[in-house]
């Protein structure tokens, strides 16, 4: 897997280094409006929209590609999660291109690769903690850093008739994650999803639909190098509770295996030439994920089904000169069921699954209205965009009764400014946000008195999730033209959160590449 | 303009009121007769003293009773699942056999798990005499 991998990564190179050289050039004046329509702010607004492969030949006018290696870090001094550590680190590299072949073709694609630690990782032995949740095994002593890589590519194609069109796009993302110290993870993952799109012209706007197929499955074992270590894996169901009969030690070696697929659907309307007026998106995601134990005869022993539900409109107004404007809003709802199996004593070594109970349930609500309001010119162009959400996030394990509720409301604007000069693009964004806890209530009457350590966990979370944040974020990219076909570029992020405790987290990223 | 903030706000209504569910756990639970089965000799059930552990083997959670009442039969609400049923030492039967009132310690005759996945189970709970 890991060989087909880096010679699909290696591919992904190929084709952006063979656009390059032989694809219709992008002329100097072509390849500075290409950097600037990319790096547009409503890009943010509408993107979704063009997630169709049938609409996204419409995202951009401009052909653009870019190669680049950067590095990017992540660190907290309380992590919200545990589970997913408190500090992450990691080297990458990525490419990715979007070519008008003809006035009707357009190809996009992307390859990347990172690798690097995700530090301090507790109460978690798996990879992919916010796919797989709340069916984690943990141990409840042990813990540390995982060494972590990641490959990705994508690619699509799309064709735009004078009424209809269609579009194709796939993705794979595959990764192994793994400590040196007991107990040690060794965690393998590869997660594929395929869309399809059509599209059709009426009037001066196009619908479009798309269904889209994933495939995902994750090998997770833990082995410990000291004979007499290990303390117990524990298979949890959610907020503290665990499968007592299935609780692993150091002789479970073959361990977990987590095997899903599921579907997406989604509809759209948006305007059939250019950016302005109303866009619609509709979608439906749906995964379904069994955990099966491998030493137990690959016995199915809990599933994990997230469904969500996405909704957005936006309004863009661009008059040919002047302020342009657009409002958004953007709804997500989240709904994941966790089902434990009933499974009967064993029999010769043989595990019957005798029924299923539904006995975790969790939502998570998250909606967005955005304003956008700037001004473009040959030399500079500037936006502000403020903002304003509110998100609701339950989770019930529901027999015995188990709960836990948190709502935030907030918000924030971001300024953003672009200089175009003869042979050089400054850009810049700053940002600052705001999130208070409305309400929070943690309900476990049921305390699980011979793991404390798991009451524990619950507790940390709900303590980090109940804080209110203040963000401050700036970023910058500066852009300078080689050659008429080609730019050199270097950009920073920054991004500072400050928690009601005093706590803090940060989040740093530098980048630098071609773009041609 | 007016379209897109009517459509707006019904998207947000619709998702809204997505998070309004009411969670139904009955489908959860079976309601659990054991009837407790003494030895050939016992003529008639007088009392039984039994304090009863019952153990999910999925989940681990333990339930404890012993509201048997005086023909030997106890009546409880469990989750579904598979149990290991256990009684705890010291446990008296009061019976009759013709004109004669006797009091003995009682276990399990055997090993008992208990499949419980209907919403209602009738078990029978096989006991020995202990001496």
């Amino acid at each position: 897997m890991r060989l087909l991998v880096k010679i699909w990564l290696c591919a992904g190179c190929l084709l952006g280094i063979a656009e390059w050289s032989q694809a219709r050039p992008t002329e100097p004046d072509t390849l500075m409006r290409a950097l600037r329509e990319a790096a547009s702010p409503t890009n943010a607004l509408i993107r979704e929209a063009y997630a169709n492969p049938a609409t996204r030949p419409d995202a951009f006018g401009h052909s653009l590609s870019e190669l680049s290696i950067g590095y990017r870090l992540q660190t907290e001094e309380q992590p919200t999660v545990r589970q997913k550590g408190d500090r992450t680190d990691f080297g990458y590299f990525a490419t990715e291109g979007y070519r008008h072949l003809s006035e009707k073709s357009t190809l996009w694609g992307d390859a990347g690769y990172r690798i690097g630690k995700r530090r301090n990782v507790v109460w978690n032995l798996a990879s992919d903690y916010e796919l797989i949740y709340p069916a984690i095994t943990t141990d409840t002593v042990g813990g540390g850093d995982l060494t972590s890589e990641e490959y990705t590519f994508g690619g699509g194609y799309g064709h735009r008739g004078e009424r209809f069109g269609w579009g194709a796009s796939a993705d794979v993302r595959a990764g192994q994650e793994y400590r040196t110290t007991d107990p040690r993870p060794r965690n393998i993952t590869i997660d594929i999803s395929a869309t399809l799109g059509g599209s059709l012209r009426i009037g001066c706007y196009k619908a479009g639909l798309s269904a889209s197929l994933r495939v995902y499955k994750q090998t997770s074992a833990t082995y410990f190098a000291n004979p007499i270590g290990g303390t117990g894996l524990f298979r949890l169901t959610g907020l503290g509770a665990y499968y007592a009969g299935y609780t692993g030690d150091n002789q479970d070696t073959e361990g977990d295996l987590y095997r899903g697929n599921g579907f997406s659907a989604e509809a759209v309307l948006l305007p059939a030439h250019g950016r302005k007026g109303l866009f619609l998106t509709l979608g439906y995601d749906r995964l379904k994920i069994t955990k099966i134990l491998r030493s137990y005869k690959h016995l199915p022993l809990q599933e994990v089904i997230p469904h969500t539900f996405r909704a957005d409109a936006a309004w863009l107004q661009r008059p040919e000169q002047g302020l342009y404007w657009g409002i958004g809003v953007k709804n997500r709802y989240e709904y994941r069921e966790g089902i434990e199996n009933i499974v009967a004593e064993s029999v010769g070594g043989a595990y019957e699954t005798i029924g299923a109970l539904k006995t975790f349930e969790y939502s998570l609500l998250q909606n967005r209205l955005e304003l956008l309001v700037g001004r473009e010119s040959p030399r500079s162009a500037w936006a502000v965009s403020p903002w304003a959400a509110y998100q609701r996030r339950t989770a019930d394990y529901l027999y015995p009764a188990q709960h836990m509720e948190h709502a935030h409301a907030g918000g924030g604007v971001e300024v953003h400014y672009t200089y175009q000069g003869h042979r050089t693009m400054l850009r810049t964004t700053v940002g600052a946000d705001y999130f208070a806890s409305l309400s929070h209530n943690l309900a476990i009457p049921v305390a699980n008195i011979d793991i404390p350590q798991l009451v524990e966990m619950v507790r940390y979370e709900y303590d980090r999730r109940s804080q209110d944040r203040l963000g401050l974020q700036a970023a910058l990219r500066g852009d300078y033209r080689l050659r008429k076909r080609m730019a050199l570029f270097l950009a920073a992020d920054y991004r500072i959160d400050r928690y009601r405790d005093g706590t803090l987290s940060h989040y740093a990223q530098i980048a630098c590449g071609l773009a041609f | 303009m007016k379209y897109t903030l009517k459509t707006a706000l019904l998207l947000v209504g619709i998702a809204m009121l997505s998070s309004c569910v009411k969670r139904d756990t009955s489908d959860f639970f079976s309601q659990v007769t054991l009837q407790l089965v003494p030895p050939e000799e016992v003529q008639q059930t007088l009392r039984v003293q039994a304090p009863v552990t019952l153990r999910n083997i999925n989940t681990g959670q333990r339930t404890y009773t012993s509201d048997f009442d005086n023909e030997g039969v106890l009546r409880i609400s469990l989750m579904k699942g598979v149990y290991e049923l256990t009684l705890e030492t010291g446990c008296k039967l009061k019976y009759r056999t013709g004109d004669e009132t006797f009091t003995r310690d009682i276990v399990l005759e055997r090993d008992t798990k208990l499949v419980l996945m209907a919403s209602e189970e009738a078990v029978p709970v096989k006991v020995i005499f202990s001496e």
